[in-house]
């Protein structure tokens, strides 16, 4: 890559880089603050206590079958923070997904963008990289937000490795869900749409995973297969640590998501 | 001008969802150092055409070439030489004019601020503001400033002066008059016959996708009249402008008198001296009008 490439993959690190503080922090705090209100051993058990009484469609949907693993600091974190961060997280990869072509287009600003000596591939190829980069600082900021809440709560026995493992867990399905946005915004163009089609797509996928793991025998088990959130796994990866396949698995579709954009955006006309 | 063809369409058109064909058979050259005006009403075609040059959208059939190059295969290297002024400038509103400037310029590989202060300067243009903060007139001036900072080759504007006032007007004309004695070359599209006038070599008119005719403007403007109206005191006066030499379309309802005047206005000034005129108004004509009476004096003439 020569300079003149570069050029839109600094520009796009420079007006965004706020933002990634904004939801790096926002995101870090929220789940400081579960760390924060488990004063000490005692109610992680008062937990442990109530789940035992809870009927077992219940917690087999909040705890995965596993009351044990609930009441302890890690798993309490998995279900009360990173169970939905994921969702979270997609709030903020689908904005910046539209940032990559959609929102341009949208704005009529694409028409100046690719009037200068820059490829339409290159373009999305830079913007998305900065945007991965810049999804890659929001998971670090929200670890070391969450670090803090540890931290703030030195009564409670947390293997930080573990919740380290958790946040980094996070990355792959967010590059998933930025790729797909940019995929959508590559073939369709209108904001609006791209916009609908990929929230759709998350809270569907999100919801037909809550029912699959509480009702893993029925119609949503079998439809978990096409959930990402069955390869996140958000809850249960602290406990058994990464997945390798669901890791491999999610970034080969994003890169398919990415190459699907590319190719979708050069061959169609911009702006109509 | 080198006579070298700088942009050069055959048969290029487009059609859009719902057989809505935008453009139909455009066969058009233009040369290197010429200021080359593309002209026609609004839905003409005119911005269609622009955005098939830089390959924004793709043709349904037919060819346009760029320095000899392919539009559509060979693009990137047609842009590297291309300053663009899109009819509706949509820029990122919270930058400032001065970091577009360097985002746009690191893009092309460099910026040359010096050009770009000058530039500013003469068009009495505040880089430090955001574009959520400039008026229309001023949105317009930076896109200007956009285009042309890097000296390309080929300036393509559409509709450059919409929202510019005149003082600006005529600051962009020794722009293009000077980008015109630096051997480069200005396609640009208006609906503005002075504009026209002032900086065009040629111009082609554009009517529902459709070539009307490719014309030099100092030919074209032999053809120039004024649309008059006359009103007089008395019903019989301005009987004798029907014979006056530069006459034509004459047509009187008692008092009023209208007529299509050419040439110079000393003997119409001369006749009219004699009556007792209450009101006089005088227009110019369209482009299109222009275009008409030029080519119904040459089919007359050839006949």
């Amino acid at each position: 890559m020569n300079g003149a490439t570069l050029a839109v993959f600094a520009e796009t690190l420079r007006r965004h880089w706020r933002g990634m503080l904004f939801w790096g922090i926002g995101i870090g705090l929220l789940g400081a603050t579960q760390a924060l209100v488990l004063q000490d051993v005692d109610s992680l058990q008062q937990i442990a206590d109530l789940m035992e009484t809870l009927p077992p469609f219940f917690v087999q949907a909040f705890a995965g079958g596993d009351a044990q693993y609930m009441a302890t600091a890690e798993g309490y974190l998995a279900s009360q923070f990173f169970s939905f961060a994921l969702v979270v997280f997609a709030a903020y990869t689908i904005g910046v997904g539209l940032q990559v072509t959609a929102n341009e287009e949208d704005r009529g600003q694409m028409d100046v963008l690719l009037s200068l000596p820059v490829t339409r591939t290159r373009l999305i190829l830079e913007k998305t990289a900065a945007f991965a980069l810049l999804t890659c600082g929001v998971v670090v900021l929200t670890l070391l937000c969450i670090a803090g809440g540890i931290a703030a709560t030195p009564a409670l026995p947390i293997d930080m490795g573990r919740i380290a493992v958790g946040t980094l867990n996070i990355l792959p399905g967010s590059l998933l869900i930025l790729t797909l946005t940019v995929f959508l915004g590559g073939l369709i163009g209108n904001r609006s749409r791209v916009l609908t089609i990929a929230a759709v797509v998350v809270i569907v996928s999100y919801v037909i995973d809550i029912l699959a793991v509480a009702a893993p025998g029925t119609l949503f088990g079998t439809l978990r297969t096409f959930s990402l959130f069955r390869y996140y796994d958000g809850v249960f990866v602290i406990r058994d640590g990464l997945n390798l396949g669901n890791v491999v698995l999610l970034l080969v579709v994003s890169a398919a998501l990415l190459g699907g954009g590319v190719l979708a955006f050069n061959r169609r006309d911009v702006g109509v | 001008m080198s006579g070298t063809n700088i942009l050069q369409t055959e048969s290029l058109s487009k059609v859009y969802a719902k057989n809505v064909r935008a453009l139909d058979s455009l066969s058009l050259t233009v040369r290197q150092g010429e200021v080359f005006g593309y002209l026609g009403p609004n839905g003409a075609g005119k911005t269609t055409t622009i955005r098939l040059l830089l390959d924004l959208i793709r043709p349904s059939s037919g060819t346009a070439r760029l320095f000899g190059l392919d539009a559509r295969r060979e693009s990137l290297a047609i842009r590297g030489r291309i300053g663009y002024l899109p009819a509706e400038l949509n820029l990122w509103e919270r930058q400032t004019a001065l970091q577009i400037i360097r985002y746009v310029g690191s893009v092309r590989g460099g910026v040359d601020m010096p050009t770009v202060r000058a530039l500013a300067e003469r068009l009495q243009f505040d880089l430090t503001k955001r574009v959520k903060a400039y008026s229309t007139g001023n949105k317009r001036k930076l896109g200007l400033i956009l285009a042309m900072m890097n000296k390309p080759d080929l300036l393509i504007l559409d509709e450059p002066t919409s929202g510019l006032d005149p003082l600006m007007q005529q600051i962009f004309y020794e722009l293009v008059r000077e980008a015109r004695a630096e051997g480069r070359t200005v396609f640009l599209s208006s609906h503005i016959l002075s504009e026209v006038q002032a900086i065009c070599d040629r111009v082609a008119i554009l009517r529902s996708g459709v070539l009307q005719a490719v014309q030099r403007v100092d030919e074209l403007m032999h053809a120039d009249f004024r649309h008059v109206t006359v009103r007089f005191a008395h019903a019989d006066g301005g009987a004798a402008l029907s014979t006056l030499p530069g006459v034509s379309s004459f047509r009187r309802d008692g008092a009023l008198t209208a007529f299509q005047y050419a040439g110079a206005f000393d003997p119409l000034l001369a006749v009219l001296a004699g009556q007792s005129v209450v009101t006089m108004d005088i227009d110019k004509p369209s482009l299109e009008e222009i275009f008409l009476k030029f080519y119904d004096h040459k089919e007359g003439d050839e006949s």
